[in-house]
């Protein structure tokens, strides 16, 4: 009973963890020295019963996971300013409910709120922007017919650097190093072979998770990922790998030569089982079965995940695009 | 032209959120058999028995060789569930542990051996 009950405090912290460490990796991709703002509002549910999840008094309880997540970043408004500040701030709830729902969840829950503050700042001159903040999870409980404090809250503290193609990002709470990765970024400047723009959109990261942050295995491991072309802009593919493992591998297809409008596939490996995905993906909206990132967090036991996300960084007040991948100049989407 | 967007994206809200929930059949759905041979069955209990999180209290009691009415459990899962059983010679609180899935139902025998005992089967 004692391990039940300790594998789910620790399950708790885990999704709280592995997700904004996630998030901070979505930020670091989306701001660059000439972004205004950065907007992420997210809601992902695992669709399928999941019966992992210990009440304290009632039992082993059959239900569904579910985040929901707005985070916006905002850069000083003058964007003709070589340097310039922005806050960041997030809002965060989920945890388990016994049905599904959208609007008003069900009588029975277990509940978990965080937040984020950050200070944000950027140079164009040095080609350099970085971010600082906190995070913390508000003490987790139980609502509803047998309500109970189940976790502590946890504070964790992160940070990111871009400079030019380069950049860092990690978190660290009280026990120490979370996560570090140094990161190769997609640079903004657009090539133009012959008459046609190109996107080389090679992009990859290489870094440590430590075992309450990992989403893909309850170890610590060293983990990377890559992402580049196979068919100029149209398709590409992405890959992730790490100590622990396969994670998976993403076949992206553009529809448009920007990227903005899509399919993705996935087939990835998690807890020993294959999974697939499919995320369709249109300007600065997505909507994802079991999406990598998203199912490696919340798809406990191999329940299948949604996710409906809008998603976008401002570089001028008419010019915005999903994360990672900025249009050409003469293709921008207003 | 703003006002009908916004009631279209209300409604669109409220539609996705009905299709959402109860999609796998509701809440599960419990009916107990009393077969002791005597006794009644009382009440029935979810949780902790001092402090349960949700109780059913038969009315009338469930009568040997009687079924109750098919009750709604708030909660689906491994669940451990109380059932208190009066009769002559007896008045007890019997605990077991009940697989019940959403949306499905689920059948609980209430029986006695012949050493007295009582028990909860499937």
């Amino acid at each position: 009973m004692l391990t039940i009950l300790m594998s789910s405090l620790l399950a708790t912290s885990q999704v709280s963890l592995s997700a904004w460490n996630q998030e901070v990796s979505e930020m670091h991709r989306a701001l660059h020295p000439r972004s205004m703002g950065y907007l992420d509002v997210a809601q992902i549910q695992s669709l399928a019963p999941d019966d992992a999840i210990q009440h304290p008094s009632l039992g082993r309880l059959e239900g569904f996971t579910q985040l929901r997540r707005v985070v916006a970043v905002l850069m000083g408004p003058d964007s003709s300013a070589d340097s310039r500040l922005g806050l960041e701030g997030s809002i965060e709830t989920g945890g388990w409910t016994s049905d599904l729902y959208l609007v008003s969840p069900p009588d029975l829950r277990r509940q978990t709120y965080s937040w984020s503050a950050g200070l944000a700042g950027s140079s164009v001159t040095w080609g350099l922007s970085g971010m600082v903040g906190l995070h913390h999870v508000s003490p987790t409980w139980w609502r509803g017919i047998s309500g109970a404090r189940e976790a502590d809250g946890t504070t964790d503290f992160w940070g990111l650097l871009r400079w030019k193609r380069l950049g860092a990002r990690s978190m660290v709470d009280l026990d120490g190093l979370v996560s570090l990765r140094a990161a190769y970024l997609t640079d903004p400047a657009p090539m133009r072979l012959q008459k046609a723009w190109f996107w080389p959109q090679v992009e990859g990261s290489l870094g440590w998770e430590r075992a309450d942050a990992n989403p893909w295995s309850s170890e610590d491991a060293l983990a990377g990922d890559l992402r580049f072309p196979v068919l100029d802009d149209r398709v590409g593919l992405r890959i992730d790998a790490g100590s622990d493992g396969f994670h998976f591998g993403q076949v992206t297809t553009n529809i448009d030569p920007q990227g903005l409008v899509g399919i993705d596939c996935t087939g990835g490996r998690r807890s020993g089982s294959w999974f697939p995905g499919l995320r369709l993906r249109m300007p600065v909206f997505t909507f994802s079965v079991n999406d990598p990132d998203e199912f490696a967090i919340h798809g406990l036991r191999g329940a299948l995940v949604w996710s409906m996300r809008f998603q976008m960084t401002w570089e001028d007040g008419q010019t915005w695009y999903a994360p990672g991948r900025r249009p050409p100049p003469a293709e921008v989407v207003h | 032209m703003k006002i009908a967007s916004l009631a279209i994206a209300l409604v669109s809200v409220a539609i996705l959120d009905g299709c959402l929930v109860d999609l796998y059949g509701g809440d599960p759905r419990l009916q107990v058999r009393n077969r002791t041979g005597g006794g009644k069955v009382i009440d029935l209990r979810l949780g902790d028995s001092l402090r349960p999180g949700w109780v059913h209290e038969f009315d009338p009691p469930v009568d040997s060789g009687q079924f109750s009415e098919v009750l709604e459990l708030p909660a689906a899962g491994e669940l451990l569930l109380r059932a208190r059983v009066t009769g002559p010679s007896l008045d007890t609180v019997i605990a077991f542990r009940r697989r019940v899935v959403v949306g499905e139902f689920c059948l609980v025998e209430i029986s006695r051996d012949p050493d007295g005992r009582v028990r909860a089967r499937e």
